[in-house]
């Protein structure tokens, strides 16, 4: 607490919190009444701001969805806000386009929202921030409903794609599954929330995007999508590429000890087709996403090549006035490979001889089978089933075979009911999942473990309640449970128990003796919508988690982590959000983010009322559009981030300072007719150039930027 | 000055300055344009009884009564086809002279004195009612236009639309308030 007071500007963000209330309610009074909300359809589309559009082109950007700005997550079904239970933020085409982008990672998008800490470690490494004080894995990450992996589909989906994403905070762990994925942080729960990307699915008019931009670090993208329709067939299509020699992200010393630049190239092709089968609520859609993720850690024999695919099958059928049946499928196929070489930090001679290439190849196939039947004119129940397979395999090639290290198929089988009923001001949400995992572990750290399988049996649920007071007041509270089992590389990890400690022998170690986690979370908020300009939305929450796995740096040289159960997490927070759209040509917001998060060992003083890793103190964010009568567009967010931890034990955790990062995001509209228009775009990054610490010796590289030419007709 | 200080405090100085421009933020035009949007995307969740509006070679014919700015963008959008659907607009300002055929009449707010007369005449008819007029779907309307918390939204009179063989489709009915 001491820190926070002493290092996050209090003044400043209360300055600006009251300054842009005070002009608020000077404007408020100052003017008439007006007739038409400004914000009650979507402000933009990709080729301009819808409100401004001719009217045909207007009706023809706005679907009933959008006119009645309805979410789909929390029940699998169109719903209106006012009926959902959690605290909810959506994020359309402007909002996408508005917030600065700096690596790539389409965490990047959602990092200005309050609750949550996006750190991609780089452009070619995923985000490892932090949900609900917890940890990087508590939130679950969707495409179109569909579980995907925050951290590798994180660098691969491309945003063009998106409809709009839409985030559900508070425990939500009924309705969605965990995620099955062994790489990374391990398995992915929606305890804290979750996140669902959705896609473009009903295509209303035809429209071509094509950009072409460059920016430093001789970084040259290119980027094409169409879509379209004919007849009851919808469809878009995009691919897009980017090079660049990029710089060196290693802090000074690191591990990484780049000696070049560490160049990349990434591809990605992509195509939605969907059906509609006369109805309107009668479609079936295919989605196919391709990522080809290739370059080196900018020393000779430390190359990479990841590829990534993404597939989406969704059915729905409005079977009669009260039944509604969607189906989906999907599969994601992630096979990462990269050069390891001999390199030995302060040994000489340097020997940067090839020593092996290492890869993953996980494969994923979610399934989701949901009813929504209606009843009682206020009721709606929602149930189904859904089922994961998955495989995960890591191995070495020193000659050309590969010998295998772990070897793990894993598969669970979920069954859900949810009741959703609404009394006047009143909605009540429970619900109940019980869900069978089981795991085979073939092999794991190279040999064949005494125990190869286990399963598990868990039963969760959750509640929820909202209370719609007034039309500018609501109150809402949530509470569930979660049931994580420990995965394939935190029991097997990447390299050897006996290579702890050894020099050149990055990755993850073994720990055989990992238990399950459980965990509770609650939270407890108020949406205040002082007028149709201006919220604010204040949330509580608390986090607990039982024998929680946790990342733990064991090693900086060599870069070696190991997962451990923590006897019990506990975080508590506090997220204060205010937005405030002053003028037509003047939007703000502030966010902050407080969390206390503490693990709880009676037995190991070294854990005990420590820090969880990877979860800052306080985030804090600003962010403001401004928009001139010569259509440029100035976007300027800033974040703020406290201190935060790598590990819970308390002799060997390293500790990073707080910092603050400045984007600038400038747009200007150079040409616009009712059906194109060029827009120029500058991404300033890191304008004060912070060149801060992240794990695993990763760092910031500091002030980079970028620009492109992006038509749309 | 502190570095740590240093940024946010021009960041809010940038804020105050941006604060202190002029609004311009009165956009009456957007409401009309919402309405028309609503009424457009209607035509695709409601069968008509006879089905005569699915055939979409068959133009759509509304009527507006009463002037209105929904009427006159109306009218622009049924200059040409959308989504291959034409419109076919009419505008009727005397209440005693209302046309009969119709699929859809647009009563504007303007002509709420005269709401009971222009609802009798109408009922019974297979004509879709829609207005913004205040509890329009309580006084003898169909679909009315309301406001909640800023956003604007319809009601149907499901029992009156199920009398006259309307059938709505459940997605609509979904994001709709429903007067029995």
């Amino acid at each position: 607490m001491r820190d926070l007071r002493r290092r996050f500007p209090w003044r400043t963000f209360l300055i600006i919190v009251c300054t842009g209330v005070f002009f608020h309610a000077s404007h408020v009074l100052a003017r008439e009444k007006r007739t038409a909300n400004a914000t009650d359809v979507p402000r933009t589309t990709e080729s301009g701001r819808v409100k401004d559009l001719p009217i045909h082109a207007f009706v023809s950007s706005i679907s009933l969805e959008k006119l009645q700005d309805l979410v789909v997550t929390e029940s699998k079904i169109f719903q209106s806000r006012e009926t959902v239970t959690q605290k909810l933020e959506t994020f359309n085409a402007e909002s996408i386009s508005r917030a600065p982008a700096n690596t790539g990672n389409i965490a990047e998008i959602i990092q200005y929202s309050s609750g949550q800490f996006v750190n991609p470690l780089s452009r070619n490494d995923a985000n490892w921030g932090s949900f609900g004080g917890l940890g990087p894995k508590y939130n679950g990450y969707l495409l179109d409903g569909l579980g995907i992996d925050s951290f590798v589909d994180g660098m691969s989906l491309d945003p063009w794609a998106f409809e709009r994403i839409e985030l559900h905070k508070g425990p939500a762990s009924v309705m969605y599954s965990n995620y099955l994925t062994m790489d990374f942080a391990g398995n992915e729960t929606p305890l804290a929330g979750i996140t669902n990307f959705i896609l473009k699915d009903r295509i209303e008019r035809p429209l071509t995007r094509l950009s072409i931009g460059g920016g430093t670090y001789r970084t040259f993208q290119n980027r094409l999508y169409h879509q379209n329709r004919r007849g009851n067939l919808h469809y878009f299509f995009g691919i897009n590429k980017e090079t660049s020699n990029y710089t060196n992200y290693g802090t000074t010393g690191s591990w990484l000890n780049m000696l070049d630049n560490p160049g990349y190239q990434r591809t990605r092709r992509y195509a939605k087709l969907s059906y509609q089968f006369g109805g309107e609520d009668h479609n079936l859609s295919v989605f196919l996403h391709q990522t080809r993720h290739e370059g080196d850690f900018g020393r000779p024999n430390r190359d990479f090549d990841n590829a990534y695919d993404t597939v989406n099958v969704d059915y729905s059928n409005q079977l009669s006035d009260t039944l509604n049946l969607r189906f989906k499928t999907g599969y994601r196929d992630n096979d990462r490979e990269w050069g390891e070489d001999a390199f030995n930090p302060g040994a000489t001679p340097v020997d940067l001889s090839l020593r092996e290439k290492d890869g993953v190849e996980q494969s994923i196939h979610p399934s989701d089978l949901t009813f929504n039947l209606k009843h009682h004119e206020r009721g709606l129940i929602t149930f189904g089933a859904d089922s994961q397979t998955a495989t995960y395999k890591t191995y070495a090639r020193t000659t050309g075979a590969k010998t295998f290290g772990s070897f793990v198929k894993a598969d669970s089988t979920g069954f859900f009911l949810q009741e959703k009923y609404t009394v006047g001001k009143w909605v009540f949400r429970a619900g109940g999942r019980h869900n069978t995992e089981n795991h085979s572990y073939d092999l794991l750290s190279g040999i064949i473990p005494e125990t190869t399988a286990k399963s598990w049996n868990k039963t969760l649920w959750s509640i929820g309640t909202r209370w719609n007071y007034r039309p500018k007041a609501a109150f809402y509270a949530n509470m569930g449970t979660s049931f994580v089992t420990p995965t394939a590389k935190q029991l097997g990890g990447t390299i050897q128990t006996k290579d702890a400690g050894v020099a050149g022998k990055n990755g993850q170690l073994p720990n055989f003796q990992l238990n399950p986690e459980t965990g509770i979370g609650m939270d407890l908020g108020v949406d205040f919508r002082f007028s149709d300009t201006l919220s604010l939305n204040i949330r509580g929450f608390s986090n607990q988690v039982e024998d929680a796995i946790v990342e733990n740096i064991v090693s900086t040289t060599p870069s070696q982590t190991k997962s451990e159960n923590a006897a019990k997490a506990v975080s508590r927070g506090i997220e204060i959000d205010v937005e405030n759209q002053v003028s037509e040509r003047f939007q703000w917001f502030s966010n902050l983010t407080y969390t206390k998060c503490t693990v709880e060992s009676a037995l190991d003083p070294d854990q005990n009322g420590v820090e969880i890793s990877f979860v800052p103190r306080y985030v804090g964010n600003l962010g403001a559009t401004m928009q001139s009568h010569g259509n440029l567009m100035v976007s300027p967010y800033v974040q703020f981030v406290g201190a935060y931890y790598d590990s819970i034990s308390r002799k060997g955790r390293t500790r990073f300072p707080a910092y603050q990062v400045l984007n600038i995001r400038i747009q200007r509209k150079i040409l616009e007719t009712s059906d194109r228009s060029v827009n120029g775009i500058i991404d300033l990054n890191n304008l004060t150039d912070k060149k801060y610490e992240m794990p695993w010796q990763f760092g910031n590289p500091g002030f980079n930027f970028s620009g492109s030419l992006e038509m749309n007709f | 000055m502190d570095k740590r200080v240093l940024f946010p405090a021009v960041f809010a100085a940038f804020l105050c300055i941006a604060f202190l421009q002029t609004p311009s933020f009165c956009d009456g035009n957007l409401d009309a344009k919402v309405k028309t949007a609503y009424i457009f995307n209607i035509l695709k969740f409601i069968t008509w009884p006879g089905a005569t509006v699915e055939d979409k070679t068959t133009p759509v014919r509304i009527v507006v009564v009463g002037q209105d700015p929904v009427g006159d963008l109306l009218e622009e959008l049924a200059k040409s086809a959308l989504e291959g659907r034409t419109l076919k607009v009419e505008h009727c300002t005397d209440e005693t002279n209302l046309a009969s055929e119709a699929h859809i009449v647009f009563i504007s707010r303007s002509m709420e004195q005269h709401l009971p007369d222009i609802v009798q005449n109408y009922q019974g008819k297979i004509v879709l009612t829609i207005s913004d007029i205040r509890q329009f779907s309580r006084r003898g309307g169909i679909i009315g236009f309301f406001q909640d918390r800023g956003r604007i939204k319809i009601e149907i009179n499901l029992r009156m639309a199920r009398e006259l063989g309307f059938k709505i489709d459940a997605r609509l009915l979904e994001i709709a308030r429903i007067i029995q």
